[in-house]
């Protein structure tokens, strides 16, 4: 819901500055986009792709809870390769 | 690209057609996202695959969250298979980003024939799966109590019914090359992870399909991340076509239950066959350079 809102109102911010463009915008450049409803519009497809993320960070905690050390252990992995995505993005 | 209210609409539209499809049929929107960004839209290969990735996203957030109240996804499942497909993804995004557009193209053509052919011999539902202790191979520590088994509610049956996924090696590499697939041509992969849960792990399809639909967001992002940091998500297209396929995806889960989904599938599997040769045709003529 929130990216929703993010999206609708980077496009509302774009179309009332006259924007004709639709550059990339890369992860680490975000606060640095040439205009408001850029840099809107991109922090809504970052909080979209955290939300998986942070639902393994849920389980991890959800399964720590219920002691359950392997599970944990199998989260920690997959959220270990989203980090290096990131990282391994960079080059 | 020049930025105008009639083409945010347009690309609003295309979302709504590309969720709405894929909830409709149980194919996902990126099978028919992509080529839609590519050939109507005239958007470079490598922005169509993060653009759909995000998509993918979108989907799995939107319908996720009924998936799990439902209790029918299976996380502990889900996770575990996980560990190979985030692999997979991640290799496939990387290797996406060192090959040209056509190549990706190519690809995506003979990945969108199979699908053809997957949705063609599809069945229209699944019935109620009965389910039974049943003698096999002793589970591997991995299948063991704690592990893989679950329980589930089977409406037709009206009885829960246990299971326990078994054959965990076989279905990691399915989920791998899964993964792979999803990183590289922009789709969710849920149509190799289903099978996989079904066929080699034993997995009720009610199960395997909500798991699945947990599943894909998580790989998508592990691929997103690669292609948002190398730079290629345009959030002004990205947007529109999010928001589109997350009122498709939940609007088309709706009608899915009035809606023979037959002669859709049948329909969307004639117009993949169409694309996959229009693709193939542009590619060879080089076209496809934007």
């Amino acid at each position: 819901m929130l990216s929703s809102l993010l999206f609708v109102t980077g496009i509302v911010l774009r179309m009332a500055n006259g924007a004709s463009d639709t550059p990339a915008v890369p992860l680490f450049d975000i606060l640095r986009a040439p205009d408001p409803g850029l840099m809107v519009s991109a922090l809504g497809v970052l909080l979209l792709a955290a939300t998986p993320a942070l639902r393994v960070v849920a389980l991890i905690v959800i399964w720590a809870r219920e002691h359950d050390w392997r599970f944990v252990l199998v989260a920690a992995v997959v959220g270990s390769t989203l980090t290096a995505s990131v990282l391994l993005g960079r080059g | 690209m020049v930025l105008t209210p009639a083409w945010l609409a347009a690309l609003f539209i295309a979302g709504v057609f590309a969720g709405g499809l894929g909830a409709i049929v149980g194919i996902g929107g990126g099978v028919v996202l992509v080529p839609l960004l590519v050939l109507v839209f005239h958007v470079h290969m490598h922005t169509a695959i993060s653009t759909s990735l995000v998509a993918v996203v979108a989907t799995s957030t939107a319908a996720g969250g009924t998936y799990v109240g439902s209790g029918l996804a299976n996380m502990r499942l889900g996770m575990s298979l996980e560990v190979a497909t985030c692999i997979g993804g991640l290799s496939g995004s990387l290797v996406a980003l060192l090959v040209s557009g056509s190549v990706l193209a190519v690809v995506f053509s003979a990945m969108m024939l199979v699908s053809a052919v997957l949705l063609a011999r599809g069945r229209d539902q699944e019935g109620p799966v009965a389910q039974s202790e049943r003698d096999g191979p002793p589970p591997t520590p991995m299948e063991r109590r704690g592990g893989l088994e679950g329980v589930y509610w089977d409406d037709g049956l009206r009885q829960a019914v246990a299971y326990r996924a078994e054959h965990f090696g076989y279905g990691s590499a399915v989920a791998l090359f899964a993964g792979a697939v999803s990183g590289l041509l922009g789709v969710g992969g849920g149509f190799l992870k289903v099978p996989a849960m079904t066929l080699f792990m034993k997995v009720p399809i009610r199960v395997a399909a909500a798991t699945s639909n947990f599943m894909i967001g998580v790989t998508a992002v592990a691929s997103l991340f690669v292609y948002f940091v190398r730079g290629t998500v345009h959030p002004t297209l990205v947007a529109p076509i999010a928001l589109g396929v997350t009122a498709g995806a939940l609007s088309g889960t709706h009608l899915a239950k009035r809606l023979s989904s037959r002669t859709l599938r049948w329909l969307l599997a004639a117009l993949l066959v169409l694309v996959a040769v229009q693709m193939l045709v542009r590619a060879a003529r080089g076209g496809l350079v934007y």
